[in-house]
């Protein structure tokens, strides 16, 4: 009908119901808002995660083996542990032949993602050590023994007072054997002045005693579990441009070497002290979060003053000395009690947080050990493997690194990334030199041709029955009796290898990353082609599956989306049926008379579709320019990541950034344009349906 | 030429199960051009016999030509195109569209037509509008209006289309007798020039005099 009669009609008649219009109106505007807006979020998290994790660790394209027996994950698998990719034999082979055959590819970057478990040891263990040390330089500096020897014989002391006060605090491991209940009696032995009287003559048997009567009292951490990324760093920096080194230096060219991440370094290797005060600071500034009538804040304080001993005990004697004063002058304080005025410092407010904040990075934190690993220590790292034998690799610390722009999130920053032949080694892997020992091995015990498996079967209990890996991790961390029985060699990391050497051999992952990244579906296609036709052995997976769960997340996400809209849009389709239907109870009369003039049924199912359509696309408007309005406004000054500024913000990893900037996107407009369409259609339906049998005897028989 | 003719017509109407006979056997022609009044008491069968010459229903038996077509016989859409096309229907309660004003209450069979410009249509809204004598009240809606301006609104709907045959049920049942009386003259006039047949029912004695044919319907049939 070429006349606008049929829209003035179905104007009037929204008109004639104005509470229902506007109720119906208010759930579409709702609906198409949250479509617009939800989906720019979910676009900008989306390309937010894909820009973390492809500059990352993921790359755009992951490759691992044809074998594998689980799907790789790079974060792992949901219970944490790592999934069985198997692995590829020659990592150069398969990283030419894909270099050649797709020119899309930029670098090939070879991975492998495992945890391994550290124990850092306690202060009196480091002390021990050192006091080892000392007696065994020659000559020995007497003075520097004997100011060590009062340091550790106040640490002894400590370790009985902190058992006096709370036997219950005594890690359970210790309770299970007679180490706990012998206690007593080794300590008073080891604080008896005979004891130390004679250390010099027995130092050697005196050490022994204490590290292994006195030391394991002092239980004061435990195991630290570290994920850790093999790879070849300088060329990983090179591939993932928001790799950053924060402390120290990468790992030169050629060297083994251990790179912390920030996040970790900060979260885990610090002392547990220093990072609560850390993050009492970064709440109070970020958000100004006071202390008194926080939960979080007050539960940091008492946690440090709890913890106290894990400063007092690391203070040495002479220390003390110039310390104590100063702390007292600052807090105006006549406590003579060394760790009672360490627990009173600790013990902060709002009034007095910062001035104390500065004066423990200022005076306490240079006279104690701030990190259980120092930049340019090394320390060993321990692997485990399924069979219960484990590996143990000397590691020097080169630095420490994040990811610009999420440096914050405890996601990325989880791995730490340590060079390839290491890496190899701690998985089981023969690396140059191993492969000399075996030999070595094989002749003494007349085994041909030493693979992995039969180290395993070798050094193993092939009894063992499958377990989940983790407990397996667990069991063995507790049950240190299979440690180290592949020794390491100690000075391995001084070693210097070539770039070939650090870059060939295992490897289980590869990171693909691409010259046009928008390219990934084509690319992934010629790389399966490519590992078909050269035997390669590999698959390849892109970012979004390589990250596991994470990688479904957006989806997860945009599918709740879809659900909330889909909800939103069939209410509004039900109420607009329901209304319709209602009106064409009403209208009776009125359609009767049209179909006696002459009006087809097809007329009416026209003069309600215009009138539903009206309905859907006046406030389908209304709300797709509230959406636009509110991106326009919010999206383009961005949503600030949120959660606790001292946990790590996970949203950075998805925002990309310290904030969220979203925009339209032409495509949900049309989406929504669509929907809208449909709702139109398919409300009208019935009631048009209802309306078509009206018969035009209606118009004679139903009363004004 | 007989615009109307029915043949041994017979209409039941089945309520539950009783058959209710409203039309027994009639036989009616009407000619081009004619005014012809039905009249008959009430319940006597007047609207079931304009249903049917309206094409509204068909019979139950017997043969209903309108315009030359066998109703029974038609689809439904057929019948629809006839009434539009062929009939023009005055309702005793007007039945206008209330949403609409007087202009677009009569263009709006034209717009079902489609087959004339908007000029074409506005020209003859506004001839049809002025020989019922609203031309003053082309942008008024119905509530704003008398019952007898309805029922010329009505009349010039009915018209608008230039119908072979105007049916009226009772037009002036609703309507005081003055005003019924002023419509009756104007569709006299309009039936004078222009040539349109009408046939209407009523049971107003004062108005079956005026007519200059009756067909007297009584318990369903024809009695004179
Ligand atoms: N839809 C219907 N269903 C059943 N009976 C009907 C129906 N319409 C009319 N009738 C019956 O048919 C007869 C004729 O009615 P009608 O044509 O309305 O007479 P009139 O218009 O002369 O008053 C009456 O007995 C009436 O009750
Ligand atoms: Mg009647």
């Amino acid at each position: 009908m070429d006349s606008w009669v049929t829209w003035k009609i179905a104007f009037r008649n929204l008109f004639l119901h104005k509470f229902k219009t506007a109720v119906i109106g208010f759930i579409i505007v709702f609906g198409t808002t949250l479509a617009i807006v939800g989906n720019s979020l979910v676009d900008a998290i989306s390309s937010g995660m894909q820009r973390s994790l492809t500059n990352s660790v993921t790359g755009e394209i992951q490759i691992f083996s044809s074998d594998a027996k689980e799907k790789l994950s790079v974060f792992g698998n949901m219970d944490g542990s790592m999934p069985d990719v198997k692995h590829v034999n020659d990592f150069v082979k398969v990283r030419d032949a894909l270099l050649a055959k797709v020119p899309n590819i930029q670098s090939v970057i070879p991975m492998g993602t495992e945890a391994a478990m550290w124990n850092p040891g306690n202060i009196l263990d480091v002390k021990l050590e050192d006091l080892r040390a000392l007696y065994s330089a020659k000559p020995r500096d007497v003075e520097k023994i004997t100011k060590l020897k009062e340091y550790v014989r106040a640490m002894v002391e400590n370790t009985r007072r902190r058992l006096d006060e709370s036997r219950s605090s005594v890690s359970l491991v210790l309770k299970k054997d007679d180490l706990f209940a012998k206690a007593p009696a080794n300590l008073s032995q080891a604080l008896s002045s005979e004891f130390w009287a004679s250390f010099d003559a027995h130092a050697e048997e005196r050490i022994e005693f204490l590290a292994n009567n006195i030391a394991p009292l002092i239980f004061d951490d435990s195991f630290v579990w570290l994920s850790y990324m093999g790879t070849v760093p300088g060329e990983f920096q090179k591939a993932f441009s928001q790799f950053e080194i924060v402390k120290g230096q990468q790992i030169p060219e050629g060297k083994r070497g251990f790179l912390f991440s920030e996040y970790v370094y900060e979260n885990i290797i610090k002392n547990r002290v220093a990072r609560r005060l850390d993050q009492v600071k970064k709440r109070i500034e970020k958000d100004g979060t006071k202390i008194a009538g926080n939960q979080l804040q007050t539960d940091a304080i008492s946690a440090c003053v709890a913890q106290a001993a894990e400063i007092y005990t690391q203070i040495a004697p002479s220390d003390v000395q110039t310390l104590a004063p100063k702390m007292r002058k600052l807090m105006d304080s006549k406590e003579n009690d060394f760790p009672k005025l360490i627990k009173d410092f600790l013990a902060m407010n709002d009034s007095n947080f910062m001035e104390r904040y500065k004066f423990f990075y200022e005076e306490i934190a240079p006279k104690i050990v701030l990190y259980k690993v120092r930049v340019g220590d090394v320390f060993p790292v321990t692997a485990f493997s399924d069979s219960g034998y484990s590996v143990s690799v000397n590691m020097k610390v080169y630095g420490t690194y994040h990811f610009k722009s999420f440096e914050n999130s405890p996601i990325a920053g989880n791995f730490n990334i340590m060079d390839m032949m290491s890496f190899r080694e701690l998985q089981g892997f023969m690396t140059a030199e191993k492969r000399q020992e075996t030999k070595a091995l094989e002749a003494e015990m007349g085994v041909a041709d030493v693979g992995r498996d039969d180290l395993n079967a070798i050094f193993g209990n092939r009894d063992d029955k499958p377990a989940a890996k983790t407990t397996t991790h667990i069991s063995n961390a507790l049950a240190p009796t299979t440690a180290g029985k592949f020794e390491a060699r100690k000075r391995v990391f001084e070693q210097v290898y070539s770039q070939e050497e650090m870059t060939n051999g295992v490897f289980l992952n590869a990171a693909v990353l691409l010259k046009d990244a928008s390219k990934i579906s084509q690319t992934l296609k010629q790389i399966q082609d490519v590992a078909k036709s050269e035997n390669l052995g590999i698959q390849a997976i892109d970012w979004r599956d390589a990250a596991g769960m994470m990688g479904q997340l957006t989806i997860m996400v945009r599918a709740v989306l879809y659900f909330l809209v889909l909800i939103t849009f069939t209410i509004a389709t039900f109420i607009i049926m329901n209304s319709m239907l209602m009106a064409t109870m009403e209208r009776t009369r009125e359609i009767g008379t049209m179909r006696a003039i002459g009006a087809q049924r097809k007329f009416l199912l026209k003069l309600f579709l215009q009138e539903t359509m009206i309905l859907s696309f006046i406030f389908g408007a209304i709300g797709t320019l509230v959406g636009a309005l509110i991106v326009g406004t919010v999206g383009a000054r961005g949503i600030p990541a949120m959660g606790d500024p001292a946990q790590g913000d996970v949203s950075t990893f998805f925002f990309s950034g310290d904030r969220l900037y979203f925009h339209l996107n032409p495509v949900h407009i049309l989406v929504v344009f669509i929907c809208m369409t449909l709702v139109a259609i398919i409300s009208t339906q019935y009631p048009a349906w209802r309306a078509m049998k009206i018969s035009p005897l209606e118009a004679i028989l139903s009363k004004e | 030429m007989n615009s109307i003719e029915l043949n041994a017509v017979t209409k039941d109407y089945k309520l539950g199960k009783v058959v209710v006979p409203a039309l027994k056997g009639v036989h009616m022609q009407v000619s081009s051009g004619e005014f012809t009044v039905i009249a008959g008491p009430s319940g006597s069968g007047k609207t079931t016999l304009l249903n049917l010459i309206g094409c509204m229903d068909t019979p139950t038996k017997g043969v209903v030509k309108v315009a030359g077509q066998e109703t029974g016989k038609l689809k439904e859409t057929e019948l629809t195109d006839l009434r539009l096309h062929k009939i023009g229907f005055i309702f005793q309660s007007f039945n206008l569209i209330s949403v609409l004003d007087v202009f677009d209450n009569v263009e709006f069979p034209l717009l079902l037509m489609k087959s004339l410009s908007k000029q074409e249509r506005r020209e003859r809204v506004l001839n049809y509008v002025e020989k019922v004598g609203l031309s003053g009240h082309l942008k008024h809606r119905p509530n704003e209006l008398s019952g007898g301006q309805r029922q010329r609104v009505a009349i010039a709907r009915a018209l608008v289309t230039k119908p072979e045959i105007i049916l009226a049920d009772e037009p002036t049942a609703n309507l005081d007798s003055k005003t019924g009386q002023t419509i009756i003259d104007l569709m006299k006039e309009i039936n004078k020039t222009d040539q349109t047949t009408f046939l209407f029912s009523t049971h107003d004695h004062q108005i079956m005099e005026q007519a200059r044919r009756v067909i007297r319907l009584q318990d369903g049939t024809v009695v004179s």
